[in-house]
């Protein structure tokens, strides 16, 4: 056999070998270090967001519903509050007619029924603060109800 | 007319009060001076503080609870005949903040009590308060 005979067997065999070895030793990190696969398209920002809850979009949306029912809430609220107010505290009505009957019956107003009007009406909302003064002020002037020596009505 | 009347009434209290007498300027005294037929009171605040009697008073304030504003004005003679009004009316309710500390008050009301003129006097011949 001439070297160069030689030479035309080893060498096939030689690359089969190598290319075998490449494989047995290189496989797992091929995968491993693969790219992602490229999509068709951009993913959107909710495709990207999906995975963790809320997307973006989502977000966005209930912000704005929000921001929009924000002033119709506080108006709400307030609304409330203005009512409240406006509807004054009945015990404290109650309290301020009781004053004024016993006020009445005994036909004096002294410095222990001022100070209980006193604390009534500070509760009390704008009508009923009107209708009190309205029974007080006339039982006054009609001499329905004298003043205890250096008390005021208010 | 009753209106004219009140005002008419009101304006001779104040003159009669305040005659002159020859030796001075004029001046005061002004009693508290309640009338229930026509619904007022006038005096001034000075003549009733350095009263004797220990009874008399004139006097307004404002007071606002939340969002409710009134005016008051009170009053009482030396008899002790007492008189009272309020008032929620802004043009009556800033004549209460116009008041002189040492002037002259007068006040009107209607049935409901509620106050229906607030005269407010300044000048010269108003007793100043003693301590």
């Amino acid at each position: 056999m001439t070297r160069a005979r030689l030479l035309w067997l080893v060498l096939p065999a030689s690359i089969a070998a190598a290319f075998a070895a490449g494989l047995a030793l290189g496989g797992s990190s091929h995968e491993a270090t693969a790219p992602a696969p490229v999509p068709a398209s951009p993913p959107t920002a909710a495709a990207a967001a999906a995975p963790r809850g809320l997307s973006a979009d989502e977000v966005r949306r209930i912000v704005r519903d929000e921001l929009a029912n924000a002033p119709a809430r506080a108006a709400g609220e307030a609304a409330t509050d203005k009512a409240d107010a406006e509807a004054g505290d009945p015990d404290a009505l109650a309290r301020a007619h009781e004053v004024l009957a016993a006020g009445m019956a005994d036909g004096r107003w002294s410095i222990e029924d001022r100070a209980a009007l006193r604390q009534a009406i500070v509760r009390l909302a704008r009508p009923q603060i009107d209708e009190i003064f309205a029974t007080l002020f006339p039982a006054i002037n009609a001499g329905q109800l004298r003043l205890d020596r250096g008390v005021t009505p208010l | 007319m009753k209106h004219r009347t009140l005002v008419a009434f009101l304006a001779l209290a104040a003159l009669a009060a305040f005659a002159p007498d020859a030796s001075a300027g004029a001046k005061g005294p002004w009693e508290v001076y309640v009338d229930p037929t026509f619904q007022s009171a006038n005096g001034s605040p000075g003549t009733a503080r350095n009263s004797a009697d220990g009874l008399q008073y004139i006097y307004c304030f404002t007071s606002a609870i939340a969002s409710y504003t009134y005016g008051y004005c009170g009053a009482q003679t030396a008899a002790g005949v007492s008189a009272s009004c309020w008032t929620t009316q802004p043009q009556l309710i800033q004549a209460i903040h116009g008041m002189a500390s040492d002037g002259g008050i007068a006040f009107t009301w209607d049935a409901n009590g509620e106050c229906n003129n607030i005269v407010s006097y300044k000048g010269s011949v108003y007793e100043t308060k003693q301590p």
